[in-house]
């Protein structure tokens, strides 16, 4: 499993869960604007989650890296966090471009449930 | 795939599990109001999170519901004489009023107190829609009764049945959340159920058997939605709630059919009654409707006489007719909605390993829901946070199935079909 950061308000959340998370899993942190690379992201992967953290920024690379994805076999999810972010990424271009991008969009209320969900996938420490 | 520890946190649901602990802090429905018809009537036993109680009416109408077993040599009050506003015990005599007082002790010296010192655990009764709740819960901490929509319709406009199902409630719940299994499970045979028949989203579901789901938490639980191609243009969505902490409502196929929902209540680790509801908001249902789900139509099914056991089960293969699913009249040769998703779960055996599991996309709706009772369950045992679904404006919600441009999230789109406005029509394709 990989999981993918778009753009910088990702880093953030990537840090605060991957040391509670499966030593499996990788961790990338892209440009959420930038193609470069994008083909890359989903070799090799069975699952590639895809999170923009907390919605609330745009991440028009995501089609594309979900495109490839999907093209090399993998199953893609995106992970939207915030209490308030099932309306606000209703609202927001980000969930635009997650939705082209995934398989599943899940809009959770805190890292607890990202965690959750990565483990339940498979990413169990 | 959980670990061992988290799976039997989510299963064992007996007195002082964690799991336990939480579903006693909500209403639990119980009984049909017709096992309690009248004053005096029969007692009935019931079994509710692994314990084992009696259920009757007094001769004033008042519910009780209290521990089986006679309080001085244990004898089952199923066998009492339900009378004079108590159930006596058939055994010596002893009697207890619906508060679990003991009110008569003809086996003891009439002067003396001895009665007065003893006491059943008693629990609250309370009637709504068609259903006896129980609460087993801390008093204090006693909600109010919940408010889902099909609780407040009048009779006439709603139906209400019970099924054994000898599985985990949470294994049979999560058929409930699980909607991509409509478009194969339920796959020749949905189209033609008159519950469900006459919806151009069966049309959606054959032609588009992978959707994309989009899971979301709501204050009471989770929005589930399935998405579907329609055309170039527009998408189907297919919304079922989820409330904490064991209903779901599932969505419509088209506005002249009923609605339905389910309770999926654990009477031990390993059985659990399944509750299934039809209803419609804005009419009663018609005699034939309610003949065809006495009969076993829609989510609802045909008994074992004088049972609520399905007459197609385990024992029987569920009725399984290899011809039928040769000539693709059903996809598992299984008839009956109900008893498609009964026989699937229950061949998982009692409690499924789900340290075993192998989960993909459209299983979100699973994961999340399991995160969401695991996370209450540690909150209640930690003393933690008051659990969701208590709230009754949690209920105040809706299934839907609409079908919106692409470019229209659902939250958006679907934002008033998902909002319970009593008395409307409800959104459906």
């Amino acid at each position: 499993m990989r999981v993918v950061g778009l753009g910088e308000p990702a880093r953030a959340v990537v840090e605060r869960i991957r040391p509670a998370a499966a030593a499996g899993i990788e961790w990338v942190v892209v440009d959420g604007a930038a193609a470069e690379g994008a083909a890359a992201l989903g070799e090799g992967a069975d699952i590639l989650v895809l999170t923009p953290g907390d919605g609330a920024g745009q991440a028009p690379v995501a089609p594309l890296i979900g495109a490839h994805a999907s093209r090399q076999g993998a199953l893609v999810a995106g992970v939207v966090i915030g209490a308030d972010a099932g309306v606000a990424a209703g609202r927001s271009g980000c969930l635009e471009d997650l939705r082209d991008a995934v398989d599943v969009l899940l809009v959770v209320a805190d890292d607890g449930a990202f965690l959750g969900y990565l483990q339940a996938l498979g990413g169990a420490p | 795939m959980l670990s061992r520890e988290e799976n039997a946190l989510l299963t064992e649901v007996g007195p002082g599990t964690p799991m336990g602990e939480l579903l006693r802090r909500y209403w639990i429905p119980t009984l049909l109001a017709e096992e309690l018809p009248g004053p005096d009537c029969d007692p009935v036993r019931v079994r509710l999170l692994h314990e084992r109680l009696i259920a009757f009416r007094d001769s004033r109408g008042r519910l009780g519901l209290l521990d089986e077993f006679c309080a001085h040599r244990a004898a089952s009050l199923f066998f009492g004489r339900n009378e004079e506003c108590g159930l006596r015990c058939a055994y010596h005599g002893w009697k207890y009023d619906v508060e679990g007082r003991c009110v008569d002790m003809p086996s003891e010296p009439e002067e003396s107190t001895f009665k007065d010192k003893i006491r059943l655990r008693a629990y609250p009764l309370e009637e709504r829609g068609g259903v006896i709740w129980a609460y087993l819960g801390p008093p204090p901490l006693r909600p109010p009764l919940p408010e889902l929509e099909w609780t407040l319709l009048p009779e006439r406009q709603r139906f209400v049945s019970k099924r054994l199902q000898e599985c985990s409630y949470a294994q049979a719940m999560e058929g409930g959340i699980d909607s991509s299994h409509v478009s194969t499970l339920h796959r020749f045979d949905i189209a033609n159920d008159p519950h469900f028949k006459g919806s151009r989203g069966h049309a959606y579901l054959k032609a588009d058997t992978r959707p994309k789901f989009e899971v979301v938490e709501s204050p009471g639980g989770l929005f589930i939605a399935a998405r579907r191609n329609v055309d170039a243009d527009a998408y189907y969505w297919r919304i079922t709630q989820w409330i904490m902490p064991w209903y779901t409502l599932i969505p419509p196929f088209a506005a002249h059919n009923p609605l339905g929902g389910h309770a999926w209540v654990p009477i031990d680790d390993e059985t659990c009654w399944a509750w299934s509801i039809s209803f419609h908001p804005t009419r009663e249902l018609s005699d034939d409707e309610v003949a065809g789900m006495r009969a076993g139509d829609g989510i609802h099914v045909e008994y074992e006489p004088g049972t609520y056991r399905p007459r197609a089960n385990a024992d029987n293969d569920y009725l399984i007719d290899r011809d039928a699913q040769r000539r693709r009249e059903t996809f598992s040769g299984i008839r009956g909605i109900a008893i498609q998703d009964a026989a699937v779960q229950e061949s998982m055996g009692r409690v499924v390993d789900r340290t075993k599991e192998r989960l993909g996309t459209s299983d979100a709706g699973i994961i999340m829901a399991r995160h969401r009772l695991l996370q209450a369950a540690r909150a209640v045992r930690d003393g933690g946070t008051r659990p969701a679904g208590l709230d009754v404006g949690s209920h105040r919600v809706r299934a839907a199935s609409v079908i919106l441009p692409r470019g229209v999230s659902f939250q958006v789109g679907a934002c008033e079909a998902m909002e319970l406005r009593p008395e409307t029509e409800f959104a459906a394709v």
